[in-house]
């Protein structure tokens, strides 16, 4: 150790070296102060936080008992699952927000499924029926009542099949407040061309409901009359 | 990065990371209104070139441990802003003139505008920790977390210590100055920027009591530079005005020697201007006096040789918070940082 310099001030020296804790009886007096007066007092705090120890001696050079690199691989995996975590949680947030934003829209709606599916695809050969299911919604809180019917559904080429030949089971739908009611669509699809149509469904006495309805029409059954 | 060597070494790669966050925290401090009032005000200290020993710890654990400048920067940059709001609050507390070489910030702008810019900055400093994209939602609530409890041991540390001034408490030793520094200084200093390294870089895995071991060494090692430095260093590299924490009536480690090994009488007379200097007055002896009574019953050599052996302890521990971290340059920056904190002298 060096002594002070003439302002007082005493001039450093290099510690590095030795392993301080082995290196006790080379210390001076004041120097073992010093490392036992800060271990009593880091010590007692962290005992007060509950902490553990450190192991007696000193330590490996490639670790402190893990595999080498067991601590790299574990960062990794935690990092990976936080990744996976936290884009499982904004999925779900930014599903969970569509569906409430939906359910906040007060009114009676018109889905294809009880999900939430805003258009109803149904489809069968000519000759056969089409049939399908509509929900509708009341998140009113007053009782509603509809009377569905479906649009005309045109194909690309103008073609049409009239939408009165379809029909609703039951024809007329009643709803409680914050209750959902299914309705049965049936389309029969006599004389119908092959192709794709589209057209809506509709609900009598609620101008602001509509579903979109996709008819997809295939080729006569085989061996069909 | 080459590994840092010698004094020279820390420094540049301390100047490196400072730099990062400096530019980094720019983000946060420009295009602020109102400029006169406030935001020129809380603009000025992080302006006036630091060490930046908190940040370029907390970044280089992070790297040291496999994570990245990108994920760790807010976290410095928060750590920096909550610094220079204390330094603004300490400044106007002990009644300090300078501050990195400039007149401090209220003497500048007036007691009430300098309290006021360290409110912001307190308030700034969490804007980078809400902005937490790079980090998993996990660790990110560990920092905040880790943040307000550092928050409170160092404002806890700071009120003990104008408390044993205003009440000019005197009978202390070497323990009870360290568990004071534990709080005041070395909470914010090391032990979180090593555990909010540790933390982000291992994707929160790693065991954080070594961190807090080794951080409560190197920061007790700082602080008792720091003290030294006040007394006979250079004020133009050390930046504050030397013999401050006299005049102030600061408890240090060499005061606290010169109170347990001074004559009867002369103690009856550091006792009196502790006294007037709680009061804010001048007692018979004069600041110079009392370092040279330090100097003479060999406070100051105590002080050096104590920290040396709290330094002894921070490479045990630093074995021990480091034991599962592969060789890098990170690595063996913060390790060079504990015969730094010895030799420094700004």
């Amino acid at each position: 150790m060096s002594g002070p310099r003439d302002n007082g001030q005493a001039e450093p020296r290099q510690p590095g070296g030795f392993g301080p804790f082995q290196a006790l009886s080379t210390f001076t007096d004041v120097q073992r102060r010093g490392l036992e007066a800060a271990s009593q007092v880091i010590e007692g705090f962290l005992a007060g936080l509950g902490a553990q120890q450190p192991p007696p001696g000193p330590v490996a050079a490639d670790g402190n008992g893990q595999e080498p690199g067991f601590a790299q691989v574990r960062a990794t995996m935690a990092r990976a699952l936080d990744l996976y975590s936290d884009l499982v949680r904004r999925s779900f947030e930014g599903y969970a927000d569509l569906v409430e934003q939906s359910l906040r829209v007060r009114g009676v709606r018109l889905h294809a499924a009880d999900d939430g599916q805003a258009e109803l695809t149904v489809q069968g050969a000519a000759g056969t029926r089409a049939a399908g299911t509509v929900w509708l919604h009341n998140t009113t809180d007053r009782p509603a009542a509809a009377v569905l019917r479906l649009t005309g559904l045109t194909a690309h080429d103008g073609r049409v099949v009239p939408g009165t030949a379809a029909s609703f089971e039951p024809a007329t739908v009643r709803i409680a407040p914050g209750a959902s009611v299914a309705a049965r669509l049936a389309l029969p699809l006599d004389g119908v061309a092959p192709g794709l149509y589209r057209g809506y469904v509709l609900a009598g006495g609620l101008p602001d409901a509509a579903l979109p309805v996709r008819l997809l029409a295939t080729g006569s059954v085989s061996g069909s009359p | 990065m080459s590994p840092p060597v010698g004094l020279e070494g820390v420094e540049a790669t301390l100047a490196r990371y400072s730099r990062l966050t400096r530019e980094a925290m720019e983000r946060y401090l420009q295009g602020r209104l109102p400029d006169r009032y406030l935001y020129d005000l809380v603009r000025d200290y992080p302006s006036r070139a630091g060490k930046g020993i908190r940040p370029s710890l907390l970044l280089a654990t992070c790297q040291a441990f496999g994570g990245s400048v990108d994920e760790a920067i807010g976290p410095a940059v928060a750590i920096e802003l909550a610094h220079n709001a204390f330094l603004v609050h300490d400044d106007v507390e002990d009644g300090s003139a300078q501050r990195r070489g400039r007149p401090t910030l209220h003497r500048l702008h007036g007691m009430p505008l300098a309290v006021n810019a360290g409110d912001a900055l307190a308030v700034l400093a969490l804007e980078p920790l809400r902005d937490g994209a790079p980090l998993s939602s996990r660790v990110s609530r560990r920092v905040s977390e880790e943040f307000l409890a550092m928050l409170t041991r160092t404002i806890e540390g700071q009120a003990t210590e104008l408390g044993w001034r205003a009440d000019n408490v005197v009978d202390l030793d070497p323990t009870d100055y360290l568990e004071l520094i534990s709080r005041k200084t070395c909470w914010y200093t090391t032990v979180w920027p090593l555990r909010v390294g540790a933390l982000i870089g291992s994707s929160g895995t790693a065991p954080l009591d070594p961190m807090t071991r080794f951080g409560f060494y190197l920061g007790a090692a700082f602080q008792i530079r720091d003290d030294l430095l006040n007394l006979v260093g250079s004020e133009a590299r050390y930046g504050k005005e030397l013999l401050g924490d006299l005049r102030e009536g600061k408890r240090t480690l060499m005061l606290i020697h010169l109170l347990a090994s001074a004559a009867p009488d002369q103690r009856r007379a550091v006792v009196a201007y502790l006294a007037a200097a709680a009061r804010g007055e001048a007692d018979g002896m004069a600041p110079e006096e009392l370092l040279d009574l330090m100097v003479r019953h060999g406070s100051l050599e105590f002080a050096f040789q104590f920290g040396q052996g709290v330094a002894a302890a921070a490479y045990e521990s630093f074995h021990q918070a480091f034991a599962d971290v592969p060789p890098s340059p990170h690595r063996d920056f913060v390790e060079a940082l504990i015969p730094y904190m010895l030799e420094r002298s700004a």
